[in-house]
């Protein structure tokens, strides 16, 4: 299906959906307000239990997959209560001491060969593979957005306490989001085991992190179109201008990152940033309408 | 004449604070209660313990008989408790619509993932429900605008249709006309009426004379975290202790009572 593709575009499309999956996986917890720095710790999870499952076992590479992505679900669940209880950077900070403890116990069990990883992962993925994943993991945001969990979810992360006083269960919101963010991460980091053959536990670090990240926070967390595209967009542009790999690429990232959080602090996708061009739209053709106001009023001085 | 909200012996403690002390009353249902106090008496304090914010230090409260105190602002909300607040809290990035949608979330029956037909239909009835309400509050005009754009008077109006969205049985309103006019406090006084005629059993927070006056059946004064008196709307004024409350002792004879819409 893609073969009229150069190896080296394939391996750049491929690298792109996968981390596409892991941006999705970010954008879930910033939907309903978590600050999670935890999904590297649960790439680790799904692509070493893929990876021992076809390397020490003769089951297909499905099971793998569906073990990676359960497991990382289940211990996403595990960290969810801890990590619930924290606020802002806290949050960040605890989700990442957790994350990185996988990490570290990967790195010094013989299980999982400790620091030298795991080599000869058979390779199982093609690209249609990481559509279908993707395909799936976007119908389901979707629906999500669409329903009234989507509107609750959004609530949770405007104002927390705000939406509990509205009978939404801010605990439950986020555990479904934190969990599903470890399953999605997981499966991530499976597919990326049965795509790359090697593994070692110094990739689940903060490089890869901080690129997912900017994705997430440019693209904004009004709709997962707004990171996804973005992740896209990216990936071409810097095909396009040569850049990718060089210095160029991370000075390229960073303004990007300061101009747009200063122009939209919300990120691309912010609804707000475009209440000006919608306003105007309503109003084309006709002279501008006045702001809605009434008379002025006193500021309250309570 | 059964009483819907029935505090006693409540106490809410920030360390050596009493923010509440010993408070009890209770709330007849189908009543409007007004709550009135000089500013730190505790009155948001008892709103919060009320709503679910915070855990009483001591007492119990009571909701239709059955013990809330521990119960979360969620559970609370599902028990039929709806609230506004002193300061605002509406959902600014979203529109007049939305922020009521978000108060019908208890009520939506399906399930998260449902799709198609179900969810529109689902979904058009709760735009309907929500559309009734805004025009209740006199919105109808502005659903559709984000309500970072709208006036104060209309923001407090927003936070009163989602309250109202929740279909609760008691509605507590922390100062709903704080900042307003006289013709806004007015308006204001009229929906909480049309509200109660409803069966909506009201607590009322409010510096506001004239509101608290019109339309209050019953009015409890706290002050320094304790119950002062309770009372009828009219004699509450009267009373010599509510006076001292507000104004201090050497302004005994300076005025009547507060005025309106500090």
């Amino acid at each position: 299906m893609f073969d009229w593709l150069e190896p080296l575009q394939l391996f750049r499309l491929d690298t792109a959906l996968i981390l596409t999956l892991l941006v999705v996986s970010v954008h879930v917890t910033f939907r309903v307000g978590i600050m999670s720095l935890a999904p590297m710790g649960f790439a680790a999870v799904g692509g070493y239990t893929a990876a021992l499952v076809s390397t020490k076992t003769e089951l297909p590479f499905a099971v793998g997959l569906l073990a990676a992505t359960l497991l990382a679900g289940a211990i996403g669940a595990l960290f969810a209560p801890p990590v619930l209880r924290l606020r802002g950077i806290y949050m960040a900070l605890g989700s990442l001491a957790l994350a990185q403890a996988i990490v570290v116990l990967i790195r010094i069990s013989d299980f999982t060969n400790g620091p030298n990883g795991i080599a000869g992962i058979p390779v199982e993925v093609k690209t249609e593979y990481l559509i279908i994943a993707l395909a799936v993991a976007f119908l389901v945001l979707e629906l999500g957005h669409r329903s009234h969990f989507g509107r609750a979810a959004k609530a949770v992360r405007l104002d927390e306490r705000t939406a509990e006083g509205l009978g939404i269960n801010v605990f439950r919101v986020r555990f479904v989001a934190f969990t599903a963010a470890g399953a999605i991460a997981g499966c991530a980091g499976a597919l990326e085991a049965h795509r790359t053959m090697v593994i070692s536990p110094d990739q689940y670090g903060f490089a890869t992190l901080v690129i997912v990240f900017t994705y997430v926070l440019v693209g904004g967390n009004g709709h997962w179109a707004g990171p996804v595209l973005l992740t896209w967009g990216l990936t071409i542009l810097r095909d396009l201008l040569q850049v990718a790999g060089g210095h160029w690429e991370d000075i390229v990232y960073g303004v990007l990152l300061v101009v747009v959080l200063l122009v939209a602090p919300n990120g691309l996708s912010d609804r707000s940033l475009y209440r000006g061009l919608r306003r105007r739209w309503r109003d084309r053709g006709n002279p501008p309408s006045p702001k809605i106001d009434e008379p002025a009023e006193k500021v309250a001085s309570p | 004449m059964t009483a819907l909200l029935e505090l006693s012996g409540v106490s809410k403690h920030f360390g050596g604070m009493k923010a509440v002390d010993d408070v009890s009353f209770t709330v007849r249902q189908g009543a409007i209660c007004g709550l009135i106090g000089p500013n730190g008496a505790g009155k948001t304090t008892v709103v919060n313990l009320i709503s679910g914010y915070l855990k009483p230090t001591t007492g119990t409260i009571r909701l239709a008989g059955a013990d809330v105190a521990d119960l979360r602002p969620h559970r609370l909300a599902a028990a039929g408790v709806a609230r506004t607040y002193q300061n605002l809290q509406l959902f600014e990035e979203s529109t007049v619509l939305e922020n009521v949608l978000i108060g019908r979330h208890l009520s939506f029956k399906g399930r998260r993932w449902q799709m198609g037909r179900t969810r529109r239909r689902e979904e058009a009835e709760q735009h309907e429900v929500a559309r009734r309400l805004i025009d209740r509050v006199g919105l109808t005009g502005v659903i559709d605008a984000d309500v970072a754009e709208l006036s104060y008077g209309m923001r407090r109006r927003v936070e009163i249709a989602r309250a109202m969205a929740t279909e609760p049985r008691l509605l507590l309103l922390d100062e709903p006309t704080a900042g307003m006019n006289r013709t806004e406090s007015d308006e204001i006084g009229e929906l909480i009426r049309s509200i109660n005629d409803e069966g909506v059993t009201v607590l009322l927070v409010d510096h506001n004379v004239r509101l608290v006056t019109e339309v209050c059946h019953r009015v409890v004064v706290l002050d320094w975290g304790r119950v002062l008196t309770e009372a009828g709307p009219t004699e509450v004024w009267q009373d010599q202790r509510v006076k001292t409350a507000y104004l201090g002792t050497h302004d005994r004879n300076a005025v009547e009572a507060p005025d309106a819409g500090r």
